[in-house]
Protein backbone atom coordinates (compact mmCIF):
# COMPACT_ATOMS: atom_id res chain seq x y z
CA UNK A 1 0.00 0.00 0.00
CA UNK A 2 1.44 3.64 -0.80
CA UNK A 3 0.44 6.79 0.88
CA UNK A 4 0.65 10.02 -0.27
CA UNK A 5 0.79 13.29 1.12
CA UNK A 6 -1.05 16.12 -1.18
CA UNK A 7 -1.45 19.45 -0.46
CA UNK A 8 -4.71 21.26 -1.13
CA UNK A 9 -6.06 21.36 -4.52
CA UNK A 10 -3.35 18.98 -5.68
CA UNK A 11 -4.15 16.41 -8.08
CA UNK A 12 -2.55 12.48 -8.44
CA UNK A 13 -3.67 10.62 -11.23
CA UNK A 14 -3.26 6.76 -9.84
CA UNK A 15 -2.51 3.86 -11.62
CA UNK A 16 -4.01 1.72 -8.52
CA UNK A 17 -7.44 0.89 -8.14
CA UNK A 18 -8.68 4.22 -7.01
CA UNK A 19 -8.56 6.06 -9.97
CA UNK A 20 -8.00 10.12 -9.67
CA UNK A 21 -7.46 11.53 -6.39
CA UNK A 22 -8.03 15.48 -5.55
CA UNK A 23 -7.69 17.39 -2.04
CA UNK A 24 -9.87 20.01 -2.09
CA UNK A 25 -10.30 22.42 1.43
CA UNK A 26 -13.03 20.50 2.34
CA UNK A 27 -12.17 16.29 1.69
CA UNK A 28 -10.38 13.73 -0.37
CA UNK A 29 -12.37 13.11 -3.33
CA UNK A 30 -11.82 10.35 -5.25
CA UNK A 31 -13.19 10.39 -8.53
CA UNK A 32 -13.54 7.57 -11.28
CA UNK A 33 -13.16 4.54 -9.30
CA UNK A 34 -12.55 1.79 -11.31
CA UNK A 35 -13.25 -0.71 -9.12
CA UNK A 36 -11.86 0.77 -5.58
CA UNK A 37 -13.92 1.12 -2.41
CA UNK A 38 -13.36 4.85 -2.87
CA UNK A 39 -16.66 6.91 -2.74
CA UNK A 40 -18.27 8.43 -6.35
CA UNK A 41 -17.82 12.03 -5.78
CA UNK A 42 -20.86 13.63 -7.44
CA UNK A 43 -20.15 15.63 -10.57
CA UNK A 44 -20.55 19.01 -11.34
CA UNK A 45 -23.93 18.22 -13.89
CA UNK A 46 -25.28 15.76 -11.35
CA UNK A 47 -24.87 18.56 -8.91
CA UNK A 48 -26.81 20.73 -10.75
CA UNK A 49 -30.01 18.16 -11.82
CA UNK A 50 -30.45 17.29 -8.59
CA UNK A 51 -30.80 20.74 -7.16
CA UNK A 52 -32.79 21.77 -10.30
CA UNK A 53 -35.25 18.77 -10.11
CA UNK A 54 -35.28 18.73 -6.53
CA UNK A 55 -36.79 22.86 -7.07
CA UNK A 56 -39.03 21.27 -9.15
CA UNK A 57 -37.27 23.46 -11.90
CA UNK A 58 -37.45 21.81 -15.75
CA UNK A 59 -34.49 22.00 -17.98
CA UNK A 60 -36.39 24.36 -20.02
CA UNK A 61 -37.49 26.94 -17.23
CA UNK A 62 -33.73 27.07 -15.70
CA UNK A 63 -32.16 27.68 -19.13
CA UNK A 64 -34.35 30.36 -20.13
CA UNK A 65 -33.77 31.68 -16.65
CA UNK A 66 -29.80 31.33 -17.34
CA UNK A 67 -30.19 32.45 -21.17
CA UNK A 68 -28.07 29.35 -22.14
CA UNK A 69 -28.45 26.71 -25.15
CA UNK A 70 -30.87 24.17 -23.86
CA UNK A 71 -29.27 21.35 -25.88
CA UNK A 72 -25.54 22.08 -24.51
CA UNK A 73 -26.58 22.47 -20.96
CA UNK A 74 -28.34 18.85 -21.44
CA UNK A 75 -24.75 17.82 -22.07
CA UNK A 76 -23.25 19.59 -19.34
CA UNK A 77 -26.13 18.01 -17.27
CA UNK A 78 -25.00 14.69 -18.76
CA UNK A 79 -20.85 15.10 -18.03
CA UNK A 80 -20.22 15.06 -21.65
CA UNK A 81 -19.43 18.61 -22.19
CA UNK A 82 -17.26 21.22 -19.48
CA UNK A 83 -18.77 23.19 -16.92
CA UNK A 84 -18.98 27.11 -17.12
CA UNK A 85 -15.64 28.32 -15.52
CA UNK A 86 -16.62 32.07 -15.63
CA UNK A 87 -17.37 33.04 -12.15
CA UNK A 88 -19.95 35.66 -13.01
CA UNK A 89 -22.18 32.63 -14.93
CA UNK A 90 -21.64 30.60 -11.29
CA UNK A 91 -23.20 32.87 -9.47
CA UNK A 92 -25.72 33.27 -11.88
CA UNK A 93 -26.44 29.39 -11.76
CA UNK A 94 -26.65 29.57 -7.97
CA UNK A 95 -28.87 32.60 -7.59
CA UNK A 96 -31.76 30.52 -9.91
CA UNK A 97 -30.87 27.40 -7.68
CA UNK A 98 -31.43 29.91 -4.47
CA UNK A 99 -27.68 28.57 -3.27
CA UNK A 100 -26.59 31.37 -0.98
CA UNK A 101 -22.83 32.46 -2.02
CA UNK A 102 -20.25 31.64 0.65
CA UNK A 103 -22.70 28.26 1.69
CA UNK A 104 -20.80 25.27 1.43
CA UNK A 105 -23.49 24.16 -1.10
CA UNK A 106 -21.69 27.67 -3.19
CA UNK A 107 -18.44 25.87 -2.79
CA UNK A 108 -19.23 22.46 -3.58
CA UNK A 109 -20.62 23.70 -7.23
CA UNK A 110 -17.56 26.66 -7.67
CA UNK A 111 -15.43 23.80 -7.18
CA UNK A 112 -17.04 20.97 -8.82
CA UNK A 113 -16.83 23.53 -11.97
CA UNK A 114 -13.30 23.38 -11.81
CA UNK A 115 -12.54 19.57 -11.46
CA UNK A 116 -14.59 19.00 -13.75
CA UNK A 117 -13.36 21.10 -16.56
CA UNK A 118 -10.27 18.71 -16.70
CA UNK A 119 -12.22 15.36 -16.58
CA UNK A 120 -14.90 15.69 -19.42
CA UNK A 121 -13.84 12.95 -22.05
CA UNK A 122 -12.85 14.47 -25.09
CA UNK A 123 -13.08 10.90 -27.01
CA UNK A 124 -15.00 10.15 -29.64
CA UNK A 125 -18.32 8.14 -28.27
CA UNK A 126 -18.06 3.99 -28.44
CA UNK A 127 -19.98 1.78 -30.16
CA UNK A 128 -22.29 0.90 -27.62
CA UNK A 129 -22.71 4.75 -26.62
CA UNK A 130 -24.06 5.66 -29.44
CA UNK A 131 -26.46 2.54 -29.87
CA UNK A 132 -27.58 3.61 -26.39
CA UNK A 133 -28.18 7.22 -27.50
CA UNK A 134 -30.13 5.47 -30.25
CA UNK A 135 -34.17 5.16 -30.24
CA UNK A 136 -35.78 2.09 -30.88
CA UNK A 137 -38.73 3.91 -32.26
CA UNK A 138 -39.90 7.16 -33.69
CA UNK A 139 -42.10 9.91 -32.84
CA UNK A 140 -42.58 11.42 -36.73
CA UNK A 141 -44.58 13.08 -38.72
CA UNK A 142 -45.65 10.58 -40.64
CA UNK A 143 -45.50 8.02 -38.97
CA UNK A 144 -43.32 5.43 -40.88
CA UNK A 145 -40.23 4.23 -40.93
CA UNK A 146 -37.51 6.20 -41.57
CA UNK A 147 -35.06 6.04 -45.12
CA UNK A 148 -31.39 4.61 -44.46
CA UNK A 149 -30.26 7.95 -45.42
CA UNK A 150 -32.17 9.33 -42.18
CA UNK A 151 -30.70 6.98 -40.14
CA UNK A 152 -27.14 7.61 -41.20
CA UNK A 153 -28.03 11.47 -40.49
CA UNK A 154 -28.90 10.93 -37.09
CA UNK A 155 -26.00 8.39 -36.51
CA UNK A 156 -24.17 11.71 -37.82
CA UNK A 157 -26.31 14.22 -35.22
CA UNK A 158 -25.10 11.74 -32.41
CA UNK A 159 -21.34 11.77 -33.39
CA UNK A 160 -20.93 15.25 -34.14
CA UNK A 161 -23.24 16.53 -30.71
CA UNK A 162 -20.10 15.15 -28.62
CA UNK A 163 -17.72 17.67 -30.32
CA UNK A 164 -19.97 20.48 -29.38
CA UNK A 165 -18.62 23.46 -26.95
CA UNK A 166 -20.63 25.36 -24.19
CA UNK B 1 -31.54 -12.82 -34.85
CA UNK B 2 -33.53 -12.51 -37.42
CA UNK B 3 -34.82 -8.84 -37.71
CA UNK B 4 -37.97 -9.66 -40.27
CA UNK B 5 -39.46 -12.03 -37.54
CA UNK B 6 -39.78 -9.11 -35.18
CA UNK B 7 -43.05 -8.79 -33.61
CA UNK B 8 -45.40 -6.80 -31.71
CA UNK B 9 -47.53 -8.03 -29.15
CA UNK B 10 -51.08 -7.42 -29.53
CA UNK B 11 -52.58 -5.47 -26.72
CA UNK B 12 -56.14 -5.03 -26.76
CA UNK B 13 -57.11 -1.18 -26.76
CA UNK B 14 -58.92 -1.35 -23.18
CA UNK B 15 -55.69 -2.40 -21.98
CA UNK B 16 -53.66 0.40 -22.82
CA UNK B 17 -56.35 3.09 -21.39
CA UNK B 18 -56.14 0.69 -18.38
CA UNK B 19 -52.11 1.25 -18.30
CA UNK B 20 -53.13 5.21 -19.45
CA UNK B 21 -55.55 5.68 -16.68
CA UNK B 22 -53.42 4.05 -13.49
CA UNK B 23 -50.28 5.61 -15.19
CA UNK B 24 -52.09 8.85 -14.95
CA UNK B 25 -53.43 8.42 -11.67
CA UNK B 26 -49.60 7.42 -10.77
CA UNK B 27 -47.97 10.45 -12.29
CA UNK B 28 -50.28 13.48 -12.04
CA UNK B 29 -52.41 13.15 -9.19
CA UNK B 30 -54.04 16.57 -10.09
CA UNK B 31 -57.13 17.03 -11.29
CA UNK B 32 -55.40 20.29 -13.64
CA UNK B 33 -55.72 19.83 -16.85
CA UNK B 34 -53.17 20.47 -19.65
CA UNK B 35 -50.96 17.74 -18.24
CA UNK B 36 -47.52 18.93 -17.76
CA UNK B 37 -45.54 16.54 -19.48
CA UNK B 38 -41.96 17.85 -18.71
CA UNK B 39 -42.92 17.47 -14.72
CA UNK B 40 -43.62 14.03 -15.63
CA UNK B 41 -40.67 13.04 -17.64
CA UNK B 42 -38.26 15.00 -15.58
CA UNK B 43 -39.16 15.90 -12.20
CA UNK B 44 -41.36 12.98 -11.04
CA UNK B 45 -39.57 9.86 -13.55
CA UNK B 46 -36.25 11.66 -13.72
CA UNK B 47 -35.79 11.06 -17.32
CA UNK B 48 -33.66 13.02 -19.22
CA UNK B 49 -34.45 15.49 -21.65
CA UNK B 50 -32.45 16.07 -24.53
CA UNK B 51 -33.49 19.09 -26.93
CA UNK B 52 -31.34 18.24 -30.44
CA UNK B 53 -30.78 20.64 -32.65
CA UNK B 54 -32.18 19.55 -36.00
CA UNK B 55 -33.83 16.65 -35.44
CA UNK B 56 -37.01 17.42 -37.17
CA UNK B 57 -35.84 19.62 -40.18
CA UNK B 58 -32.96 16.47 -41.32
CA UNK B 59 -34.92 13.98 -39.98
CA UNK B 60 -38.43 14.40 -39.57
CA UNK B 61 -38.14 13.32 -35.95
CA UNK B 62 -39.93 15.04 -33.55
CA UNK B 63 -38.62 12.79 -30.72
CA UNK B 64 -37.33 9.71 -29.37
CA UNK B 65 -36.87 7.64 -26.55
CA UNK B 66 -33.06 6.29 -26.35
CA UNK B 67 -32.07 2.93 -26.40
CA UNK B 68 -30.83 2.95 -22.52
CA UNK B 69 -34.31 4.67 -21.22
CA UNK B 70 -32.37 6.90 -19.84
CA UNK B 71 -34.38 9.61 -21.31
CA UNK B 72 -36.52 11.29 -23.91
CA UNK B 73 -34.58 13.28 -27.24
CA UNK B 74 -36.61 16.29 -28.44
CA UNK B 75 -36.31 18.31 -31.32
CA UNK B 76 -34.62 21.73 -30.14
CA UNK B 77 -37.35 23.93 -32.07
CA UNK B 78 -40.08 22.39 -31.13
CA UNK B 79 -39.02 22.21 -27.42
CA UNK B 80 -37.97 25.89 -27.31
CA UNK B 81 -40.91 27.62 -29.07
CA UNK B 82 -44.35 28.02 -26.85
CA UNK B 83 -46.19 27.47 -30.86
CA UNK B 84 -45.12 23.61 -30.57
CA UNK B 85 -46.09 23.05 -26.79
CA UNK B 86 -49.24 20.53 -27.64
CA UNK B 87 -47.11 18.99 -30.20
CA UNK B 88 -44.62 18.77 -27.54
CA UNK B 89 -46.98 17.66 -25.13
CA UNK B 90 -48.00 14.68 -26.88
CA UNK B 91 -44.88 13.63 -28.33
CA UNK B 92 -43.43 13.53 -24.47
CA UNK B 93 -47.01 11.16 -23.51
CA UNK B 94 -46.02 9.06 -26.96
CA UNK B 95 -42.68 8.61 -25.19
CA UNK B 96 -43.67 7.51 -21.97
CA UNK B 97 -46.25 5.13 -23.97
CA UNK B 98 -42.98 3.87 -25.30
CA UNK B 99 -41.54 3.78 -21.89
CA UNK B 100 -44.39 1.58 -19.98
CA UNK B 101 -45.50 -0.76 -22.95
CA UNK B 102 -42.44 -1.47 -24.58
CA UNK B 103 -39.76 -1.55 -22.01
CA UNK B 104 -39.09 -4.96 -22.07
CA UNK B 105 -38.73 -4.50 -25.80
CA UNK B 106 -36.05 -2.70 -25.43
CA UNK B 107 -34.45 -4.48 -22.78
CA UNK B 108 -34.26 -7.45 -24.37
CA UNK B 109 -32.56 -6.27 -27.74
CA UNK B 110 -29.45 -6.32 -27.44
CA UNK B 111 -27.92 -3.94 -30.41
CA UNK B 112 -23.75 -4.12 -29.82
CA UNK B 113 -23.10 -1.34 -32.98
CA UNK B 114 -24.43 1.05 -35.07
CA UNK B 115 -24.88 -0.92 -37.76
CA UNK B 116 -26.50 -3.38 -36.37
CA UNK B 117 -28.80 -0.86 -35.16
CA UNK B 118 -29.25 0.37 -39.09
CA UNK B 119 -29.74 -3.02 -39.87
CA UNK B 120 -32.32 -3.71 -36.63
CA UNK B 121 -34.93 -0.35 -38.09
CA UNK B 122 -34.54 -1.45 -41.81
CA UNK B 123 -35.71 -5.39 -41.27
CA UNK B 124 -38.40 -4.43 -38.58
CA UNK B 125 -41.60 -5.31 -40.50
CA UNK B 126 -43.17 -1.90 -41.70
CA UNK B 127 -46.90 -3.80 -40.27
CA UNK B 128 -45.04 -4.46 -36.71
CA UNK B 129 -43.05 -1.21 -36.21
CA UNK B 130 -46.57 0.36 -36.62
CA UNK B 131 -48.46 -1.49 -34.49
CA UNK B 132 -45.51 -0.34 -31.63
CA UNK B 133 -46.16 3.53 -32.72
CA UNK B 134 -50.08 2.84 -33.39
CA UNK B 135 -50.22 1.63 -29.00
CA UNK B 136 -47.76 4.59 -28.27
CA UNK B 137 -50.10 6.79 -30.06
CA UNK B 138 -53.11 5.27 -28.31
CA UNK B 139 -52.06 5.65 -24.78
CA UNK B 140 -50.95 8.96 -25.42
CA UNK B 141 -54.49 10.26 -26.17
CA UNK B 142 -55.75 8.49 -23.27
CA UNK B 143 -53.47 9.89 -20.93
CA UNK B 144 -54.07 13.11 -22.07
CA UNK B 145 -57.56 13.05 -22.45
CA UNK B 146 -59.14 11.75 -19.54
CA UNK B 147 -62.49 9.79 -20.25
CA UNK B 148 -64.50 11.62 -17.50
CA UNK B 149 -63.52 15.18 -18.33
CA UNK B 150 -63.81 14.70 -22.11
CA UNK B 151 -67.52 13.06 -21.40
CA UNK B 152 -68.23 16.02 -18.82
CA UNK B 153 -66.95 18.41 -21.73
CA UNK B 154 -68.87 16.67 -24.19
CA UNK B 155 -71.83 17.10 -22.69
CA UNK B 156 -71.47 20.46 -22.31
CA UNK B 157 -71.09 20.85 -26.22
CA UNK B 158 -74.25 18.56 -26.44
CA UNK B 159 -76.48 20.72 -24.56
CA UNK B 160 -75.59 23.92 -26.96
CA UNK B 161 -75.79 21.44 -30.13
CA UNK B 162 -79.39 20.61 -28.91
CA UNK B 163 -80.75 24.02 -28.27
CA UNK B 164 -80.10 25.14 -31.69
CA UNK B 165 -82.05 23.50 -34.31
CA UNK B 166 -79.63 23.82 -37.07
CA UNK B 167 -76.97 21.77 -36.01
CA UNK B 168 -79.03 19.20 -34.66
CA UNK B 169 -80.37 18.54 -38.02
CA UNK B 170 -76.51 18.53 -39.41
CA UNK B 171 -75.54 16.46 -36.58
CA UNK B 172 -77.84 14.03 -38.01
CA UNK B 173 -76.75 14.09 -41.89
CA UNK B 174 -73.00 14.88 -41.28
CA UNK B 175 -71.73 13.81 -37.58
CA UNK B 176 -68.37 14.54 -39.04
CA UNK B 177 -68.38 18.01 -40.36
CA UNK B 178 -70.41 19.04 -36.75
CA UNK B 179 -67.35 17.57 -35.03
CA UNK B 180 -65.02 19.75 -36.95
CA UNK B 181 -66.84 22.33 -35.80
CA UNK B 182 -66.97 21.40 -31.76
CA UNK B 183 -63.62 19.65 -31.91
CA UNK B 184 -61.80 23.31 -31.58
CA UNK B 185 -63.70 24.16 -28.48
CA UNK B 186 -63.24 20.70 -26.65
CA UNK B 187 -59.74 20.85 -27.41
CA UNK B 188 -58.47 23.44 -25.71
CA UNK B 189 -58.40 22.37 -21.43
CA UNK B 190 -56.43 19.40 -22.66
CA UNK B 191 -53.84 21.43 -24.75
CA UNK B 192 -53.89 18.50 -27.70
CA UNK B 193 -54.72 18.85 -31.40
CA UNK B 194 -58.19 18.86 -32.55
CA UNK B 195 -57.15 15.46 -34.28
CA UNK B 196 -56.18 14.00 -30.89
CA UNK B 197 -59.60 14.59 -29.80
CA UNK B 198 -61.78 13.81 -32.59
CA UNK B 199 -59.54 10.47 -32.87
CA UNK B 200 -60.56 10.00 -28.64
CA UNK B 201 -64.29 10.68 -28.75
CA UNK B 202 -64.58 8.19 -31.88
CA UNK B 203 -62.45 5.54 -30.13
CA UNK B 204 -64.33 6.21 -27.18
CA UNK B 205 -67.46 5.28 -28.74
CA UNK B 206 -68.44 9.18 -27.47
CA UNK B 207 -69.14 10.53 -31.27
CA UNK B 208 -72.02 10.75 -32.54
CA UNK B 209 -73.92 11.14 -29.74
CA UNK B 210 -76.94 9.27 -28.76
CA UNK B 211 -79.79 11.87 -29.63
Amino acid sequence: MSIFLLKLGEILLTSFNCGIIITTKRKLIILQSHGGNGEEEEMFGEFIKRRRVSQGITLREFCRRLNVDASNWSKVERGLLSPPQDEEKLQEIAQVLEIPLNSDSWKELRDSANIDAGLIPKDILSDQQIVNALPMFFRTIRSDKPTQEELEVLIEILRKDKDIEL
Amino acid sequence: MNYKDFRCAWIDKKIIWDIADRARDELWAKEKLPIDMEEIIELKLQLNVEPTHGLLNLIDMDAYLKMDLSGIVVDYDSYMEARYANRLRFSLAHELGHYILHKDVYLKLNLTSAEEWKNFIINVPEDEYGDFEWQANEFAGRFLVPHNFLKARLDGVIKLIKQNKELTTYLKKDPDAVLSRVSPVLRKPFGVSEEVIERRLKRENLWPPDF
